[in-house]
């Protein structure tokens, strides 16, 4: 009897700390975002929790420390850098016991010099399904997620600035992509794994912009891994993604091949849980920590994250 | 699962994933290459190639015409900057540069092509004969840039001459 109480109280732990686990690893999703002008892709807002609900808000402040990594791999700075603010809102719920739809969107401000320029960013559409349930507690198979997302150009893109891409919040392209999420949690430590692919579509320029032609995008994706520890009510988290993106081509009266994009971006976070239904986490990511960063910027972000949960 | 098996698998377990792990970050580390070219000039511009004002090596694409351009002022990354660029065509006897207006409205377009964006519009003005001035000339970031002296006919681009510079 002795024993059968404690095993439920460790279970009951454990789904404590995977919720915790859970939301501090899925958190960093949103640093995906190109530190410049609008590119990258929003972070889908998956539940891999045992909640039927969630809503989370998110302040980030990034600021540039690289203004471009040239198609040759070299770092340029200038003593005036961009800073780029955000508050980002996403939302998810259960449509059946494995189902489940979500969104994430953002108001953006990006300041350069005396320049401010703020509004909306691109609308993120997600359905998910648990592909790999672990209703037994399995000691090594993972929870794992897979799900589809729908990218609503509702940002202004950075072909069409008149300023240079200070006033772009997105790729302002219709986009459509799949990604899988695993994760698994052993006592006091997790990991997850996360990988994704996104296909943008072409479009034509819009007229009053500096260009006119067609928009000739390609596939874009990221991947990554992290884990963290866990104690008490508190987690300490790690996850690094790589992000990439094809050359945006411009076709018409002015042809322009464009060059691939890519980056990591190393993310630290400590998450805790104040109240039962209640998350809040601080993170920070760094994209100049990894990788061969090209054609880029590169910048270093600050991160508040809140998050009410509805347990099923 | 046997009992003194277990810490034995986990520390295997965690062993392997800190090793594949760790391995991976030292490997994936970052190896900043910072841009420091000697020839870069006071403002971190290096002259470009095209850069003269006494030759004509920008041919336009849909005329016969060509353009040259210099800094009359360089930008700094808080500073807008100046250009001056003029439009010649082929003296018929021996095809030497001869300053000419064009029917067109002239227009300087500032292009990163990389990154797919420009920076803010430039302001043109007649000076002379063939001859204008490009002003609030501003970059928004370093990089390679493309110049882009644009003859428009109701706002639509009719002719085009590209320069390539180093920011």
């Amino acid at each position: 009897m002795k024993r059968l109480h404690k095993f439920e109280f460790s279970l009951y732990f454990s789904l404590i700390l995977m919720s915790i686990a859970t939301l501090a690893l899925t958190t960093p999703e949103k640093s995906e975002a190109a530190a410049c002008c609008g590119g990258g892709f929003n972070g889908v807002s998956l539940m891999t929790g045992d909640d039927r609900a969630q809503v989370r808000a998110s302040v980030s402040s990034t600021e540039i420390v690289v203004d471009h990594v040239d198609t040759s791999g070299f770092w340029r700075t200038w003593e005036a850098q961009q800073s780029v603010q955000s508050l980002q809102l996403s939302g998810s719920w259960l449509l059946s016991d494995r189902w489940q739809t979500g969104f994430t969107t953002q108001l953006m401000q990006r300041s350069y010099l005396d320049q401010t320029y703020s509004g909306l960013g691109d609308l993120t559409i997600m359905g998910g399904y648990e592909a790999v349930p672990d209703w037994d507690y399995n000691v090594y198979r993972p929870r794992v997620f897979i799900y589809g997302q729908m990218v609503l150009p509702t940002g202004r893109s950075r072909f069409e600035s008149q300023v240079g891409g200070l006033d772009s919040r997105g790729n302002g392209l219709w986009a459509a992509g799949a990604g899988v999420v695993a994760f698994k949690a052993w006592g006091k430590w997790d990991a997850v794994a996360q990988c994704a692919a996104v296909r943008s579509f072409s479009r034509e320029l819009k007229s009053g912009g500096p260009l006119r032609g067609r928009l000739e995008p390609g596939w874009g994706g990221s991947a990554g891994f992290g884990g963290g520890y866990n104690r008490g009510d508190w987690r300490f988290g790690g996850l690094l993604t790589w992000t990439y993106e094809d050359p945006i081509g411009i076709r018409g009266p002015t042809n322009i091949s464009g060059s691939l994009e890519r980056y990591a971006t190393a993310t630290l976070a400590l998450t805790h849980r104040s109240q039962e239904d209640w998350t809040a986490t601080l993170s920070y990511a760094d994209q100049t920590w990894f990788g061969s960063p090209l054609n880029t910027s590169l910048g270093k972000t600050l991160t508040l994250v809140a998050e009410r949960r509805w347990p099923r | 699962m046997n009992g003194k098996m277990w810490p034995l698998t986990q520390l295997t377990t965690l062993t392997l994933i800190s090793s594949f792990v760790g391995g991976g970050l030292l490997q994936g580390c970052a190896q900043p290459r910072y841009e420091t070219n000697p020839d870069r000039g006071e403002l971190g511009m290096p002259a470009a190639q095209s850069e003269r004002a006494t030759d004509c090596p920008l041919k336009l694409t849909n005329t016969r015409l060509c353009v040259s351009w210099h800094w009359e002022q360089r930008p700094s990354s808080s500073q807008s900057g100046s250009i001056v660029f003029k439009v010649y065509r082929g003296n018929v006897l021996d095809d030497t540069p001869v300053l000419v207006d064009s029917s067109r409205t002239a227009d300087l377009l500032l292009w990163m092509p990389s990154m797919g964006h420009g920076s803010t519009p430039t302001q043109v003005q007649r000076l002379d004969v063939g001859t204008y001035r490009a002003s609030n000339v501003f970059f928004i970031m370093p990089g390679d840039w493309e110049l882009r002296f644009q003859f428009k006919e109701a706002d639509q681009v009719a002719d085009e001459a590209t320069a390539q510079v180093r920011i």
